[in-house]
């Protein structure tokens, strides 16, 4: 039995391309001339051997395996060199030099941020030893920012580190050039009063905010920003075998294969996508074109498909059963409203790579009908040659889309008065690949979050009242926040803890008010005495944990890779489960 | 000092718990790193490490503890050193070497309240699974790969141990498969790594947990063909350290073994045929193409290297690995065993070799060609790995130790983390455990003997069928089979001669499968080895006198119980008979092999095969996948 592996990638586990890789280039087939051959089978062993010799001519880019890359190694496999690139071109700015903070930092240090800057203006206290890692008592009565810089400065030299005692208050009259040196910005516990200026110059700047919060068990992270566009999204599988709609070439290819024909041999060893097609075809001739829709409808092309089963091994045909549902689903286009958005229709000078990719897709939808093909073909029961000649039509037609979206992007780069080459082939080549899943994040702003006018109002109170859900904590860090900065201190940091409870529960009732609520709830109750219970007490173990999601967060933020969460995460280590909810 | 306000606030009463908790960290790297940190800081009485492994340059992404002046050094005694330097009040004892060695006794396991996995291949998960249930300590198993991540507790009788679901285990492939018609670049790297590489420079058989050596009828000429290529290779072996050596190897392989494989026509009437690939054309080309040295060509990992870049660095990597290894057997002291050379994805030279000869072995089967990039990830089982997902792993992972220190196991879950944006980690109660189970649904007992002196005999005919009951039918198992009806040959070796040693589990398998019931649960024995000493020898030769006069008689063993055994639970209607739950990834092989027993000929290795399947945790079956937190996520 053979079985073929799909090429550039399986659908089972995260793609690792590289920058320059791509599936059209693993090979010359997809760059011979895209006409289909007349007997699908004897071009293709032609093609083959041509492959075979082509090859050695292939040029290689100048890449040299440094040290650097054996380090990164194990991250490239998830991000590839452009990703990796991206890391190392961020410069970013931690305001606060909380344990927590610096957890996240070191998460950004070790895979090699090219730089970061601590702005903080505390001293170092025995607390910030506690639940500092790398803070011991020689670091004590010293400027905070410049200790945590130096013991994460040692994490990595490729990270360049800097310090600046700054108290956040000033933050409000700096220069709105000082936001422009950062790729994006970690703020831990800051007061909404300081926060809300920061986030809205940074808002405006379209600067990346991230903003966290640990007390005791509990841990909250809020991804603030206007738009976020992602190409490598990651998706499962690139498959798209367009069964229900096949273009011409790859129709001619199944109907040049006569399965009453073939020995037994042949006839096991016809690809699945063949079978499908051949017998969706046969069912559409008896039902007046139409492909099978309902339930039983399926069962019975099904039916229709296990008749042909010839051998006692019958892979391909179990294959092909398997994959009814799949194929009997109509292609359709999944990112509409990203393409008929205004910013892809009504480019300008100042519109990003993105959206001009994203406008000349929906030109080739508008002609085509379907977005660019992807052209990966998944792994089958088939013989070599056939399954290489399928792949080969695959090919051709992704080779063919991606070459009428390169064409179309240089029309309208021209027409923007940008060079041709402003956007490079092999973001090209990505953006045709994966345009299936490419997806376009609209944040909303902090401003809309606190102003109970454009706040999720109905979400937060609905949470509040949802049995063991996490909406109460948000609550509670709104609610410590304001207690914070009203009192200059955090809830239950003196002897009498009773009175900050009753405070605490006031100002939470205030919010809940503010957005048309009425009462608290039990289970909101219990939560903030659980944050006055553990005062400011930051315990390490949630810092870290907070780290974790909080550079995984940047990390797609800066590469551009995977979908980041919108927006707001919530966390309770006392139950060890997390809610994400868009505020 | 307020070194514990912090703590103490946020963590209430639990706090005293965890300040007299005595833990086991069994792993220094990924999770282990972020691990200690945390138990560290959140106020952990006396940690444990334990950690074989030593430091590489691609650690050091994530593991935080390390710098690049650690490399090569213990990653358990830098984790504690680095780790004490910040916080010199902790008490930390770090042991570099293996979990598995004899010195980490179940009484040493005992000692613990609870131990934390933070390993990265699958034996020693399941050893450190096994010794908990044993030791009766709560265990916490984690493991990250890229994105995803699981932390899991085992509480022994509560939940559900590591080995209650199966465990994908990494795929080996058909040996004919590799040999003869490989499809795929996967199979090409596998035979450049598994069985071109260990018959040049490494031990001399192919005994690779990637190859599946099993024989039956339709494959058993092919695999006598395939063993006199084998002898073929190893006589050119002779020419080693000379210069024809690289031709003669090229040569064997890539053209005369492909000859051989053409000659079997009917193989190629439906796939496409082999073409063999000429030295001496290469040799005149290669010059002229490549203007590079073979060294400047192997350091460009991204672009698939041409045919004669392949060329190039195969020649040049078949010459440097020659030189080391003849250096090597220079050095090697008189007596000592031969010095080999093991594939080591980190070792430039020993991948470059298997790149590139995968790489021509690919251009003789017409297979695609894979760049360096590509080939290492699937030569080395490379799993990616990043900080923030063992971050999240280890905080998880304290988190569950405060439900266990605080005994409130109802509330502890096994947590899942993935990269779906919309939700964060998930949760899941933890499952009682799987009466199934061949690992954690058996019955346990010590068993004190003279290890010297005890044979399999004693422990059969006394032990097993006089004390205990037990019918014909059984078979005894540690890391082999020992004894079953059908294989006696072992029966009057003692347990020093069988390896079995103080600490060793020995498993007994019931088979005797009574009408309307089923045969008891596995058995398991934990031999604590009795020496002797001088003192007793009077007492020993006057009950062996006395033993001599009645026959077999117990004395010379002691059980720590007497063991109850129950049956198993009547297995669901769905489940074949054969499929005894087994996560050791031969079910299929053996099942497969049962279905083809009436071949007489095969009727021996069909037992023993069989036999093995049904024991859960053995060695030689699992390919350890050596990098870091390998997980299985089912």
């Amino acid at each position: 039995m053979i079985k073929q592996h799909p090429v550039g990638h399986n659908n089972t586990s995260p793609p690792i391309t590289t920058a320059t890789s791509s599936i059209l280039d693993d090979n010359a087939v997809s760059d011979q001339p895209s006409e289909t051959p007349s007997t699908p089978l004897a071009g293709v062993a032609e093609q083959f051997a041509t492959m075979l010799q082509v090859d050695a001519e292939q040029p290689s880019t100048p890449h040299v395996l440094t040290a650097r890359d054996k380090k990164y190694d194990r991250q490239l496999r998830l991000w590839a060199a452009n990703g990796q690139a991206a890391l190392e071109e961020a410069h970013v700015l931690l305001l606060t030099a909380s344990a927590a903070g610096a957890e996240i930092l070191k998460n950004l240090v070790l895979p090699g941020t090219g730089a970061f800057t601590i702005a903080d203006d505390k001293l170092v206290t025995e607390d910030d030893i506690d639940a500092n890692f790398f803070l011991n008592d020689s670091s004590l009565g010293q400027p905070r920012a410049v200790k945590v810089t130096e013991f994460l400065q040692e994490l990595n030299t490729d990270s360049m580190g800097h310090s600046q005692i700054l108290n956040l208050r000033e933050l409000d009259g700096v220069d709105s050039s000082y936001w422009e040196s950062f790729s994006l910005v970690i703020a831990h516990q800051i007061r909404p009063s300081i926060l809300m200026n920061v986030a809205k110059v940074l808002w405006d700047k379209k600067i990346p905010l991230v903003l966290s919060n640990s007390i005791g068990f509990y841990g909250y992270l809020r991804i603030v920003i206007p738009e976020h566009t992602v190409v490598e999204s990651h998706p499962d599988s690139t498959v798209d075998l367009r069964l229900d709609c096949p273009w011409p070439e790859l129709e001619h290819f199944a109907d040049a294969i006569n399965m009453d024909a073939l020995d037994e041999i042949d006839h096991a060893h016809v690809p699945y996508v063949v079978i499908l097609l051949k017998y969706l075809k046969q069912w559409k001739a008896e039902h007046g074109g139409s492909p099978p829709s309902i339930y039983a409808e399926k069962n019975q092309f099904k039916d229709l498909i296990r008749s042909g089963i010839r051998s006692s091994d019958p892979e391909n045909f179990d294959e092909a059963i398997a994959a009814v549902l799949r194929a009997t689903q109509k292609t359709t286009v999944p990112i509409t409203s990203v393409l008929n958005d205004p910013r892809a229709q009504n480019l300008h000078e100042n519109s990003t790579k993105f959206w001009i990719l994203a406008r000349a897709a929906a030109d080739f939808v508008a002609k085509e009908g379907n977005l660019p093909l992807s052209g990966t073909l998944p792994d089958m029961k088939a013989d070599s040659l056939r399954y290489i000649a399928l792949q080969t039509v695959y090919r051709n037609k992704a080779v063919r889309d991606r070459d009428w979206v390169k064409q179309r992007v240089a029309e309208l780069l021209s027409a923007l008065d940008r060079p041709t080459d402003a956007i490079l082939d092999d973001e090209i080549e990505t953006f045709c690949k994966f345009s299936r899943y490419i997806v376009v994040i609209d944040g909303r702003s902090l401003e809309e979050e606190y102003n109970p006018e454009t706040a999720k109002a109905k979400l937060i109170l609905s949470g509040l009242r949802e049995e063991n859900g996490l909406m109460p904590i948000y609550l509670g860090f709104r609610a410590v926040e304001i207690f914070e900065e009203r009192n200059e201190r955090f809830p239950g940091s003196l002897e009498n803890t009773e009175d900050d409870a009753k405070n605490l529960e006031s100002i939470a009732l205030e919010i809940v008010k503010s957005l048309g609520g009425d009462s608290l709830g039990e289970s909101a109750s219990q939560v903030l005495k659980e944050f006055v219970r553990a005062g400011s007490g930051e315990l390490h173990n949630i810092s870290s944990l907070l780290g974790g999601f909080g550079a995984q967060e940047v990390v797609k933020l800066i590469t551009r890779q995977y979908v980041p969460m919108k927006n707001t995460v919530v966390f309770d280590g006392i139950q060890s489960k997390s809610e994400v909810w868009e505020l | 000092m307020s070194r514990e306000t912090y703590v103490t606030e946020a963590l209430g009463g639990i706090y005293e718990r965890v300040k007299a908790a005595r833990v086991l960290m069994v792993g220094a790297g990924g999770i282990g790193c972020e691990l200690l940190k945390n138990l560290v800081l959140t106020g952990f009485g006396e940690i444990h490490l334990v950690d074989l492994d030593t430091i590489d340059l691609s650690n050091l992404n994530r593991q935080f503890l390390f710098r690049h002046e650690h490399i090569k050094k213990s990653k358990a005694l830098v984790a504690r050193d680095t780790a004490s330097k910040f916080n010199p009040d902790v008490q930390l004892m770090a042991s570099h070497a293996n979990i598995k060695d004899p010195q980490f006794s179940v009484a040493w396991f005992k000692r613990f309240d609870l131990v934390f996995n933070a390993l990265d291949n699958l034996d020693a998960r399941r050893y450190v699974n096994r010794m908990c249930l044993t030791a009766e300590v709560p265990l916490i198993e984690s493991g990250t790969t890229g994105f995803n991540g699981q932390v899991q507790v085992i509480v022994k009788g509560k939940t559900e141990c590591y080995d209650c679901n199966p465990k994908e285990v990494p795929k080996s492939f058909p040996v004919c498969t590799i040999r003869t018609t490989p499809s795929q670049p996967i199979h090409c790297i596998v035979w450049a790594k598994s069985y071109l590489f260990s018959n040049l420079f490494g031990i001399d058989e192919d005994e690779s947990p990637d190859l599946d050596n099993s024989v039956n009828s339709d494959n058993a000429s092919e695999i006598e063909n395939l063993r006199r290529e084998n002898l073929e290779l190893k006589h050119i072996k002779d020419a080693f350290g000379t210069s024809e050596f690289t031709r003669l190897v090229f040569e064997k392989v890539f053209k005369i073994d492909i000859d051989r494989l053409l000659s079997m026509e009917d193989a190629w009437k439906h796939r496409k045929a082999p073409v063999p690939i000429l030295y001496e054309e290469f040799q005149r080309s290669a010059n002229a193409e490549v203007k590079k040295a073979a060294s400047k060509v192997a350091s460009d990992d991204q672009p698939v290297w041409s045919l004669a870049e392949n060329f190039v660095v195969f020649k040049d990597s078949v010459e440097r690995l020659s030189a080391r290894l003849l250096q090597l057997q220079k050095n090697a002291a008189e007596g000592s065993t031969r010095p080999v050379l093991s594939f080591d994805k980190d070792d430039d030279e020993t991948l470059n070799f298997v790149v590139a000869a995968a790489n021509l072995r690919s251009q003789v089967f017409g297979i695609e060609r894979k760049s360096k990039f590509e080939i290492k990830q699937m030569a080395g089982n490379i799993i990616p790995a990043i900080a923030t997902t063992n971050a999240i792993i280890a905080g998880v992972c304290v988190l569950q130790s405060f439900k266990i220190l605080n005994n409130d196991i109802d509330h502890a879950k096994v947590v899942f983390l993935s990269r779906r944006p919309e939700r964060i980690f998930s949760t899941e109660s933890l499952q009682p455990p799987n009466p199934h189970c061949g690992v954690c649904s058996v019955a346990r007992c010590g068993m004190e003997v003279d290890v010297s002196k005890f044979t399999l005999h004693d422990l059969v005919e006394q032990v097993l069928r006089a004390k205990l009951g037990y019918s014909e039918e059984i078979s005894v198992v540690t890391d082999k089979l020992l004894y079953d009806i059908e294989f006696d040959d072992n029966v009057d070796k003692t347990f020093k001669e069988l390896g079995i040693d103080d600490g060793t589990f020995v498993t007994i398998i019931d088979e005797e499968e009574p009408e309307g019931s089923t045969p008891r649960v596995n058995l398991e024995l934990l031999v604590y080895a009795k020496y002797v000493i001088v003192v007793l020898v009077v007492v020993t030769v006057a009950l062996t006198i006395h033993r001599e006069g009645l026959g077999d008689v117990d004395v010379n063993y002691k059980l720590t119980s007497i063991p109850e055994i129950p049956r198993k639970p009547v297995p669901k209607p769905t489940e074949e008979a054969n499929e005894v739950p087994v996560s050791n990834g031969k079910v299929a092989v053996s099942a497969g092999l049962k279905r083809k027993a009436e071949d007489d000929e095969l009727v021996e290795v069909n037992t023993l095969d069989t036999k093995k399947s049904k024991v859960e945790t053995r060695d030689e079956d699992v390919v350890v996948v050596d990098d870091d937190e390998a997980i299985e996520i089912d």
